[in-house]
């Protein structure tokens, strides 16, 4: 067995840092590195796992007589990156080239999310049941009194209440493991395998939608005619206890003419809880009898309402494919594939009974039982492409194409009669009609491609689509969808021209055109028959709104780039592009604008120095009309705009030399800066008062600014000892600055009554690591 | 005496792997001139570019790398292109041409030229036949003619290093800085505070796209958005008893895969992304600014005496999402409004 001697150093930082040498020269490495970070922090250990100081490797080993045996085809390779943190991964690849290959992998991955997440809450991340201290006592807060105790808000809890909240780091952790396979039966046939097996753990933060601020009974005594039965939320750490387990296996054929793959794609999804609970006590004490009677003071042995809500259902996917081609002729050929899917999906309904307060112990929150008890959903996917290519006339490609793809929903539709939240017992219940969505798209395309001198091209296009949406068998037996299709006419026309070897330009534009179906009356996706019918007009509340992807729409798209080799040594690019769409909708988003502009140059100033920058700016805007009321007449002083701006800016310079100190060390400098701006700003131009500043829900102006800031400095000194070893000292040092009134909301004392502050914190940091590594190349 | 275990251990692990390691050096070590480069079988025929079938032919590599014997490009012996014992394995001229009036005059240029240099580049037409003589009958290049790449005039050799034994466009670490070479606009978006790991390396433009052509859109490896994100994020794919339409047509109605300044790779803020489709009922038709503290706007009406000033649980934070936690569907008997 022979090795090659070649040096290659992979620093620790190869999470941030540019690679050190040419690729060109990597062999076999081993590499062990240190690395300290001033802090622990969630965001910039995301998905680097840097939060911390540790120990690292990474190594790249290959071998197999092929490199060393003119007859031999045996080739190996094992592979690990970043071992140390919990971005590892370690593979193995080990082949007869020609005859077949075999790969096992394993990778992790950790997203941080948050750590400084708060809860009183107690329960593991991970886990799907949380309860409460039972001395942490009721927030039982309601309208109508002037006497409401400091208690009855979450904006205002007592020490002992503070001091039951913890700190929980929270994140999800990826542990990937695969299987790849490759054999050749004969020069015409070959088959491929690929396992995945990918295992989640952990958790995400989300809301809770749960009942807040009822007494027990309902609405009974002081307060009953207010608006105080808001919903309760708790910021709750949603388990991801997910395996996914997918299936790929190819069988190919080919021969001079024609090649042909048969395949099938299956990938199953089981989620080890099938919901997650939580004790309520933004609500009465379990058990209590009318108005506050039922609160429970903080220090005393209190219980709780008891909420869940239902988790990702266990699901199947299972996919036969075709596809194939054929070479007419030199000029012509063709490709084609249809795959057929049936995805599943037959999880039980939860059983549990579901105490909620004002309800009593209601089984699933269901009026006189379950229509079924599963949805037995069941979804046929369908796709089938074709396209035709001709290259009979010189210079001229011509293109021929169409897609076909329909998601056919056959899962049952019912009435499922249940109590919802925010109302009482006796005016709330709901009847809820689940709308089993099917939609199919098919596009057409037709391109021509023109060489109209050996420097200058033309690509012309004219593309169609139509979309249709339709449920199957809706229980309701009415219009489930605010539109039942579009049909889009899109023209492409671009043009690149060489005005120099060196000199290189292109322009490109495109103009599409959507018109859509309003359907006048249609049943609300998500709601009750008999209330839609008598209470909506146009199906909408205000007249005129048309959804999002509903809206008929123009669109212009402009891109345009020039390319330059001044010289061998300098180098320029620059690029743009701008998007303008403007949706044909009384109420609705009416325009959003994009617009892109990228600069880039390196500069190479000898054989051992280069320095490459680049220059990005994008811009965006989206303007949205609507109105608070009306559903028959809109009163212009109801009507307000909203506007969001979406601005990004980013810089980097990047400086490599080589050849220092006798050709032994090499310095790289990278530095980049990115700031990204969201602004949004609601305005009533119309209204005669001054509605900004009044306390009431017709609120408007403009919104703090969301702004991401990041600064980035690295810096990299690698040193070749000899032939085989190399020593790396990196420094790195980054700045992120988030400010985002998200979180305002969530801090204590700054939160709705009903939200129980979780005090997260906008993802700042300020973070120096320093790495050390040594390297051994064989 | 646990520390000096643990201290032996280290020693013993150190000491194998320097002994291995060692013993793999001890070897005798290949020279920078591979000689295992395929230059071992005889030539079985003259070929025209493009050659469509390999051709083993030790004489003619000879005669290329008599002069072409830079380390680069001799690297290719390390390559899967290197390896002589499979049949398939491509000669010099496979890829660059016959070059039968380079060899007999030098300032004459070879058939195919892949970078320019001395030469002006060839084509990328051309450039690609070479490729595409072994490399257009699978199906992970079935939808190559015609594609977006295709038509763009984008060469292989743009994206690939052929002579590499490590090709950056097929490293997961490495693979993204290819892309954004040309794809600016995503290189400013995976900067961004929300983004997939591409930057760190850890998911690449590859475990998505499909960059030699696809059937699905912006040369998605699947057919659809939705069955792609599905790949990894299965537990959204359903079906569930409520359905969100827009989840069901596009995961792109909401997100921006690329990046965004809003997490989880939100194209805007709720309630704003809401509105966009929803102007009713419950409060979605309500404008929403800002108010005390620059928390997000819609105070409390004023008819309970506890909540009048305060802000509402409709509008801070997460906005509709407080309560709609089940966005992308809800499988709950009691959860059609996706609160459960």
């Amino acid at each position: 067995m022979k090795y090659k001697i070649n040096v290659k150093v992979i620093s620790i930082m190869s999470l941030a840092l540019p690679l050190v040498l040419s690729a060109a020269e990597i062999e076999n490495y081993v590499e062990i590195s240190g690395f300290d970070a001033s802090k622990n922090s969630a965001k910039f250990g995301e998905y680097t796992g840097l939060n911390d100081s540790n120990i690292n490797g990474n190594l790249d080993i290959r071998g197999g007589n092929a490199y060393s045996d003119p007859e031999g085809v045996r080739l190996w390779e094992i592979k690990g990156n970043d071992l140390g943190t919990t971005s590892r991964s370690l593979s193995g690849t080990m082949s007869e080239q020609g005859k077949w290959k075999l790969k096992v992998g394993y990778d992790e991955l950790r997203h941080n999310i948050s750590d400084n997440y708060q809860t009183p809450q107690q329960g593991a991340m991970g886990g799907n049941t949380f309860t409460l201290p039972t001395t942490f006592g009721t927030i039982n807060a309601y309208g109508g009194s002037a006497t409401v105790a400091s208690k009855d808000s979450a904006r205002v809890l007592d020490a002992t209440q503070l001091s039951l909240f913890h700190t929980e780091k929270v994140g999800t952790t990826r542990h990937n493991t695969s299987f790849g396979s490759n054999y050749i039966i004969n020069d015409n046939l070959n088959l491929t395998f690929d396992y995945n097996h990918l295992e989640q753990t952990g958790a995400k933060l989300v809301g809770t939608g749960a009942q807040g601020g009822m007494n027990t009974p309902i609405q009974t005594g002081a307060g009953a005619s207010d608006t105080w039965r808001a919903e309760a939320v708790f910021i709750l750490m949603n388990p991801t206890k997910y395996k996914t387990d997918t299936f790929d296996l190819g069988l190919n054929w080919f021969n001079d003419k024609a090649h042909m793959t048969a395949s099938y794609f299956g990938s199953i999804f089981k989620d080890g809880f099938n919901s997650v609970s939580w004790e309520n006590n933004l609500t009465s004490n379990i058990g209590g009898a009318t108005n506050k009677s039922g609160a429970c003071a903080s220090g005393t042995s209190c219980q709780y309402e008891y909420n869940s809500m239902s988790t990702a259902p266990n699901n199947s996917y299972h996919q036969l494919g075709l596809q194939g081609g054929y070479i007419f002729s030199h000029e012509t050929r063709a490709v084609a594939g249809i795959t057929y899917g049936i995805n599943t999906q037959k999880d039980s309904y939860l059983s549990a009974d579901l105490p909620e307060p004002g309800l009593g112990t209601v089984p699933t929150m269901q009026i006189g039982g379950l229509p079924a008890n599963t949805l037995a959903g069941k979804i046929i996917q369908t796709h089938a492409d074709f396209k035709v290519t001709n290259q009979s006339v010189d210079k001229l490609q011509l293109t021929a194409g169409y897609k076909y793809n329909k998601r056919d929903n056959r899962s049952p539709s019912k009435y499922y009669l249940y109590y919802n939240l925010g109302g009482v017992a006796t005016s709330n219940k709901y009847t809820g009609i689940n709308n089993p969505y099917s939609h199919y798209k098919s596009e057409t395309e037709l391109a021509a491609d023109y060489r109209l001198t050996s420097a200058q091209k033309i690509h012309l296009a004219y593309e169609t689509e139509k979309f249709k949406r339709w449920c199957n068998n809706a229980a309701h037996g009415l219009e489930c969808v605010g539109s039942t299709g579009s049909f889009e006419n899109k023209v492409k026309l671009d043009y690149k021209i060489k005005a120099t070897d060196d000199l290189h330009f292109s322009a490109g534009y495109s103009y599409g055109k959507r018109t859509a179906e309003d359907v006048a009356h249609y049943m609300t996706p998500i709601g009750s028959e008999a209330t839609i019918q008598a209470s909506q007009m146009d199906g909408k509340d205000v007249l005129g709104f048309v959804s999002l992807p509903f809206a008929a729409r123009n669109e212009h798209i402009l891109k345009t780039g020039a390319t330059w080799q001044f010289s061998e040594q300098l180098d320029f690019s620059l690029n743009g592009s701008y998007t303008k769409d403007n949706f044909e909708s009384a109420v609705g988003v009416q325009r959003m604008n994009n617009e892109a502009a990228n600069f880039d140059t390196s500069y190479a100033y000898n054989d051992n120095n280069i320095i490459s920058a680049y220059l990005s700016y994008q811009y965006g805007i989206r303007d949205m009309h609507n109105a608070n009321d009306g559903s028959t007449t809109v009163l212009p002083t109801k009507f307000w705009d909203n506007r969001l701006n979406d601005d990004s800016r980013s810089f980097g310079l990047v400086s490599k030399h080589t050849g220092l100190l006798g050709g032994n060390m090499e310095v790289i400098g990278d530095v980049s800066y990115s700031l990204d701006e969201t602004k949004i700003s609601t305005q009533i131009p119309y209204a005669t008062t001054t509605p900004c500043t009044a306390v009431t829900d017709l609120s408007c102006g403009t919104l703090p600014t969301i702004k991401d800031s990041r600064l980035t400095l690295k810096l990299t000194d690698n040193y070749k000892i000899n032939k085989n070893n190399k020593v790396s000292l990196g420094y790195m040092y980054e700045k992120r600055h988030v400010e985002d009134y998200y979180y305002n909301g969530y801090q204590y004392g700054y939160t709705p009554n009903r939200i129980m502050p979780s005090n997260e914190q906008a993802p700042s940091y300020n973070v120096s690591m320093v790495t050390v590594s040594y390297n051994y190349t064989f | 005496m646990k520390s000096l275990k643990k201290i032996a251990v280290l020693t013993a692990l150190v000491g194998t792997i320097w002994s291995v390691t060692a013993a793999m050096a001890a070897d005798p070590p290949v020279t920078d001139t591979p000689a295992t480069i395929a230059i071992t079988a005889p030539i079985e025929a003259a070929v025209v570019t493009p050659v469509t079938t390999p051709i083993v032919s030790t004489d003619r590599n000879a005669a290329c790398i008599k002069c072409h014997n830079e380390v680069t490009t001799l690297a290719l012996g390390k390559t899967m292109h290197g390896v002589s014992g499979d049949s398939r394995t491509p000669q010099c001229i496979s890829c660059h041409g016959a070059s039968e009036t380079h060899l007999k005059d030098k300032k004459a240029s070879p058939d195919v030229i892949f970078k320019k240099g001395s030469f002006a580049a060839s084509e990328s037409k051309a450039m690609n036949a070479s490729c595409l003589a072994c490399h257009d009958k699978d199906s992970k290049r079935h939808n190559w003619t015609g594609s977006a790449h295709q038509v763009a005039d984008v060469a292989c050799v743009n994206c690939h290093t052929i002579h590499s034994t490590h090709d950056q466009v097929r490293e997961k670490s490495t693979q993204a800085n290819v892309c954004f070479t040309c794809h600016k606009e995503q290189r400013v978006q995976m900067n961004k505070m929300s983004h997939h790991p591409v930057g760190e390396g850890k998911v690449s433009c590859s475990d998505c796209h499909n960059i030699h052509g696809s059937a699905g859109p912006k040369m998605l490896k699947k057919n659809t958005v939705n069955e792609t994100c599905f790949t990894c994020h299965a537990e959204k794919r359903g079906p569930f008893l409520w359905e969100h339409l827009p989840v069901t047509e596009n995961c792109n109605n909401c997100h921006n895969p690329h990046g965004s300044n809003i997490a989880p790779l939100l194209k805007t803020r709720s309630p704003f992304l809401c509105q966009s489709c929803h102007d009713g009922p419950h409060n979605t038709k309500t404008p929403r600014g800002p108010n005390a503290g620059g928390m997000q706007g819609g105070l409390q009406p004023t008819g309970g005496a506890t909540n009048a000033g305060i802000p509402s649980e409709n509008n801070v934070g997460r906005a509709c999402m407080n309560c709609h936690v089940m966005v992308h569907g809800s499988n709950h008997p009691a959860g059609a409004l996706l609160h459960r």
